[in-house]
């Protein structure tokens, strides 16, 4: 499947943009400049976009924040608490470092779940968007002039 | 113990110039063509997400990382453990909250990021300004450490050498900055992080099995040969010497966590990615590996304190910058095979690789951001050609300054500069990067006095910190002039940094604020579904 909208294409790289909110010219060829305006709302398909940014804030939210408070949880201990840290579990390991050195596991198992969630619940509506507004571009543009 | 025996020696000498040809050539044969500003600077996201993932985590790993920790392993057991996690975690935060809508909003550079809701040059040239002064510490601290090391592993001692060795190892990695581009320098970093990782997995596996796989028996001689018994194996060890040490160690390992991966020099790999989906998958390889790599860290940290003590290590470097060879050499045992010196030989020149690489990254972000976001952003129209010559030239006059700084600073403590470098990544970019990528009522002011005021809170409170004065380990030993007893300015810098973004956008008024949130909501679909991207791409 592709997630590329636009594949590569031996277009001329444009110049820097000075508003880069402007679509670069070979998505909008220059003709288009003057539709710009009307790109705008047609680009938002509000509802969707809403639905999208409430996925990606609720994964980066609880993805982040359980990293950190773990983390932070875990700093807070060796510093406050050494008493607590140095008892020693099974093999005479102290708590801090088989609390330290478990985070690295951890960390595998937060990669894939975030792997897993994007995958699953965020990119079909990212590429849902991406395709609604390679549509509108093509509608409002020069039909299939752009990138294709 | 310290010396190395001659023939490790001859080897190692054989090995560098082996890597230095070698990865010039790489870079020669890889470089960009003439006049392709997206190849130069992005490599045409021509990686694989293994690939690109690995450069990522070679940039992220530089050669402070490795020497720099694995000598706080070694010395102070338990706190290094911690920063080596707090390294990890700095590239899984930057993976889980910004590397997507970073791709997604920024092109070339961490200027063009923030252009992207803020056009004009202001906010340009302020994130070109904050690139550099967060950079130039880090790439100092790589080449006069580079002198150093070299003489350690050969066993030369006069200053005139160490001074050739900076001038020379500096004037390699400008070329492979200046030849190479993104996509040289990418496998340069690939090949850096594949021998560093690959020597290191087995020196690990070497001295676990000198401790019969058992990691207990591992840590319990580490803390009986430490000198200090069981507070080896608990943390406050290394902040003792302040006067809250609790504090102390929350808010530099905080700063360490923020700061690291938003180092203009890692961010700018996310823009070689050419999807979303693509960074995930990169990050996904590059997060692994840096928790490798800690494992590796700790091990042969702990193995080198174990089998050769804290006072000889501490005795060869005071910040036990050569405690990851020493460790190295020591899980060999006494009696070296030629397999075994082979081996001792690729770890050298796995460092020695590390050091090259990770300036050269560094100096090609900072060129990229001086030709892309100062020079080029002047000139309505700029050739692709002439941008790319003047990113060539950039690297010339970044690397220039920074090996005449490198050579003058050898002789000092480097701890501050790395400090520096975190410091102003945690307090001035990851505040701007948050806050512009997903504050909707950020305004030009906001950013401004984010990039601006974080990084002047860090270099006023810098100077005042433990590392620069006060103590015999510091960089001015000879003189007091300590007024913030803690190691890092984060605690108070940090939260700076933040409220700084936040009253520069209030203070800006309603009516800014609202044009910004439109300008935000025309972009947004941009920042987060990834719409259309860089002509075509």
């Amino acid at each position: 499947m592709s997630y590329e909208p636009y594949p590569a294409n031996s277009h001329p790289h444009p110049p820097h943009l000075t508003y880069p909110w402007l679509p670069p010219p070979p998505a909008a060829p220059p003709a288009a400049a003057p539709s710009r305006a009307s790109q705008h709302p047609s680009l938002g398909h509000h509802s969707d976009l809403r639905i999208l940014r409430t996925a990606y804030r609720w994964q980066r939210r609880v993805a982040t924040l359980a990293a950190l408070g773990y983390f932070v949880l875990f700093l807070v201990l060796s510093a406050f608490a050494p008493g607590f840290m140095a008892g020693t579990v099974a093999d005479g390991l102290p708590v801090g470092l088989v609390l330290a050195l478990a985070q690295l596991p951890v960390t595998w198992l937060a990669i894939a779940l975030y792997e897993y969630t994007a995958h699953r619940y965020v990119d079909p509506l990212a590429r849902r968007i991406r395709r609604q507004a390679e549509v509108d571009a093509k509608r409002a543009g020069h039909g299939g002039v752009t990138g294709r | 113990m310290t010396g190395f025996s001659d023939s490790d020696q001859a080897m190692s000498l054989v090995a560098f110039t082996a890597v230095a040809t070698i990865t010039l050539l790489l870079c020669v044969m890889t470089g960009p063509d003439r006049d392709d500003l997206d190849e130069f600077y992005t490599g045409y996201g021509s990686l694989s997400p293994m690939r690109n993932g690995l450069a990522i985590a070679g940039d992220y790993i530089s050669a402070a990382t490795v020497l720099g920790t694995g000598g706080v392993i070694a010395l102070y057991g338990y706190d290094g453990i911690v920063l080596a996690l707090s390294t990890a975690l700095s590239l899984l935060l930057l993976m889980f909250l910004l590397a997507e809508p970073l791709r997604n909003a920024g092109r070339f550079t961490m200027g063009d990021a923030f252009a992207r809701r803020m056009p004009g040059r202001s906010a340009r040239i302020a994130a070109c300004v904050v690139t550099l002064a967060a950079l130039l510490p880090m790439m100092l601290v790589q080449l006069a450490g580079t002198g150093q090391l070299l003489a350690f592993i050969l066993g030369f001692s006069s200053d005139e050498l160490k001074t050739g060795v900076i001038m020379g190892v500096g004037a390699l990695m400008i070329s492979y900055a200046a030849i190479g581009g993104m996509k040289g320098t990418a496998l340069i970093q690939i090949l850096k992080i594949v021998l560093l990782l690959g020597s290191g997995a087995v020196i690990a596996a070497m001295m676990l099995n000198r401790f019969d796989w058992s990691p207990g028996a591992l840590f319990d001689a580490a803390a009986a040969n430490s000198g200090v018994g069981d507070s080896f194996l608990s943390s406050g060890l290394q902040f003792q010497r302040g006067s809250q040490p609790e504090l102390d160690m929350v808010s530099s390992q905080l700063a360490v966590v923020l700061g690291g991966a938003c180092l203009p020099h890692v961010t700018m790999r996310m823009y070689t990615a050419s999807s979303a989906r693509q960074v995930r998958r990169s990050m996904s390889w590059a997060v692994s590996c840096v928790a490798l790599f800690v494992l590796v860290i700790t091990v042969v940290g702990f193995g080198a304190t174990a089998l050769i003590g804290r006072e000889p290590i501490a005795a060869a470097d005071p910040q036990g910058n050569t405690a990851y060879l020493l460790g190295s050499r020591a899980a060999f045992g006494t009696e070296v095979s030629t397999l075994e010196t082979f081996l001792f030989t690729t770890v050298t020149a796995a460092i020695f690789l590390t050091v090259l690489a990770s300036v050269a990254g560094m100096i090609l972000a900072c060129a990229n951001s001086l030709a892309h976001d100062v020079f080029a952003a002047r000139v309505q129209e700029m050739t692709p050609r002439r941008e790319m010559t003047l990113a060539r030239l950039s690297a010339l006059a970044v690397g220039l300054p920074t090996i005449l700084l490198a050579t003058l600073v050898q002789h000092r403590s480097l701890q501050p500069l790395v400090t520096l470098s975190f410091c102003i990544g945690a307090s001035a970019l990851a505040p701007a990067l948050v806050y512009s990528l997903f504050w909707r009522r950020y305004t030009r002011t906001g950013l401004l006095s984010t990039l601006i005021g974080g990084t002047l809170a860090v270099l006023v409170l810098m100077p005042g910190t433990n590392l620069v004065s006060g103590s015999p380990h510091s960089a001015f030993p000879e003189a007091d002039f300590n007024f913030f007893p803690f190691t890092t300015t984060g605690l108070v810098s940090i939260p700076l940094g933040f409220a700084f973004g936040w009253l520069g956008t209030v203070l800006s008024g309603r009516r800014k604020a609202d044009e910004q949130r439109r300008q935000y909501e025309a972009v947004e679909g941009w920042i987060l579904a990834g719409i259309t991207r860089r002509g075509g791409k």
